[in-house]
């Protein structure tokens, strides 16, 4: 993929972030004001975890969030060792490969009732 | 005033390695830094290589790294640096040839390889024009300020970027680059883009903005790049250049009239 293209997923991977970051922090941080009842008891986590609506947000929070922090410390490693390109672009592209699975692994199973 | 100019010195055929050399003397106002380099050539060291050419900020060859900035030695007056020791080195992020000397070749390779030069739509119309195009001052304002780069290099001297990524194109290639492109008799714009959308290209630039402080001639790069990327993805359609057919349209009556031919 271009470089421009890369670009331009990682600003759209923020205004996603904006969004979906935006609500969880207002769910969990804002429960006094929105009247949410204690977010983080582990009953209410569980309940949430198997609400769809939930479960997509995660998701799609986890992508977004992923790709852009990946994006970023692809350039920060661009800057130190600009003459590794390949070598970085593997180990950013395994990184969050394996950051990916074990993310969504945790929010699927928890939908499912694990 | 007494004022003590630090210099770089180094001369690779005997310097291992660079040092600072002081000379002390009068400055009286209204020298420029490039003066006082000129007085000390003449007047003390004869040996001391530095790069100037027009004196009066147009051909870019005096700029030199003055208190810790880049800028031009013919349009930095020494008192008004406000102080009495003035360090003087050369361009950092260039290589170093000799004393206060830069090895500016990258500046001009990275330059030539954007294309800074309009490319036209008919080469035919260009290489025999039958007409001159008109271009309204609206479409020059596009990139008029771009336009009026010396190519010092003082921009590529100040950015972080250059600094980490020797092959990063720098805010002068990438602000000719965007010169041509926002120009309405050019065509060029696909081929640019193709040359700055690489890992190494537009996309390392971090926005420090240093380019656009350390420019003497008030291009701002920075401003630039960002324009540059922002056509990647909001491709207005460019006006094109109207061609208008020689000695056809008659200027309007009691309109400007060319000049006489002077002897
Ligand atoms: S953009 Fe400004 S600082 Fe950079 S080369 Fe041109 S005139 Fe010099
Ligand atoms: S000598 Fe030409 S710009 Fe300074």
């Amino acid at each position: 993929m271009s470089e421009s293209k890369l670009w331009f997923l990682f600003i759209v991977a923020a205004l996603i972030l904006l969004v979906f970051l935006g609500i969880h922090l207002g769910y969990m941080h804002l429960d006094n004001i929105l009247g949410v009842n204690d977010p983080l008891d582990y009953n209410n986590v569980k309940t949430r975890g198997q609400d769809t609506f939930w479960l997509v947000s995660y998701l799609i929070l986890l992508v977004a969030a992923l790709y852009h922090g990946m994006y970023g410390l692809r350039t920060i490693l661009l800057e130190y060792f600009p003459q590794n390109l390949k070598f970085i672009n593997g180990l950013i592209g395994i990184i969050g490969f394996l950051a990916l699975i074990l993310g969504s692994y945790v929010v699927i199973y928890s939908y499912i009732g694990g | 005033m007494k004022v003590t100019f630090k210099i770089w010195r180094y001369d690779p055929a005997k310097d291992v390695k660079p040092y600072f050399q002081d000379y002390t003397f009068d400055v009286k106002e209204g020298m420029t830094v490039l003066d006082c380099l000129y007085y000390i050539k003449e007047n003390i060291d004869a040996t001391l290589a530095f790069r100037a050419s027009c004196r009066m900020g147009i051909c870019g060859s005096c700029a030199m790294y003055i208190n810790k900035k880049p800028r031009l030695a013919c349009e930095t007056q020494a008192l008004s640096l406000g102080t009495d020791v003035i360090e003087i080195a050369p361009l950092p992020n260039y290589k170093n040839i000799k004393d206060l000397v830069p090895d500016l070749t990258p500046l001009f390779e990275k330059h030539k390889n954007v294309k800074p030069y309009i490319i036209p739509e008919n080469e035919q119309e260009f290489i025999n024009p039958t007409g001159e195009y008109s271009q309204t001052p609206a479409e020059l304002e596009e990139y008029l300020q771009f336009a009026y780069c010396i190519k010092c290099g003082a921009c590529l001297a100040a950015c972080p970027t250059v600094g980490t990524t020797p092959d990063f194109p720098g805010p002068q290639a990438l602000a000719q680059a965007y010169r041509y492109n926002a120009d309405n008799r050019d065509f060029g714009e696909k081929e640019r883009k193709v040359q700055v959308d690489n890992p190494k290209g537009l996309w390392r630039c971090h926005m420090a903005g240093a380019c656009a402080e350390a420019c003497p001639k008030g291009v701002d790069p920075a401003l630039a790049i960002q324009l540059f990327k922002r056509s990647f993805f909001f491709t207005g359609r460019k006006p094109k250049a109207r061609l208008i057919p020689l000695n056809k349209e008659k200027p309007a009556r009691g309109g400007i009239k060319a000049p006489e031919p002077t002897v």
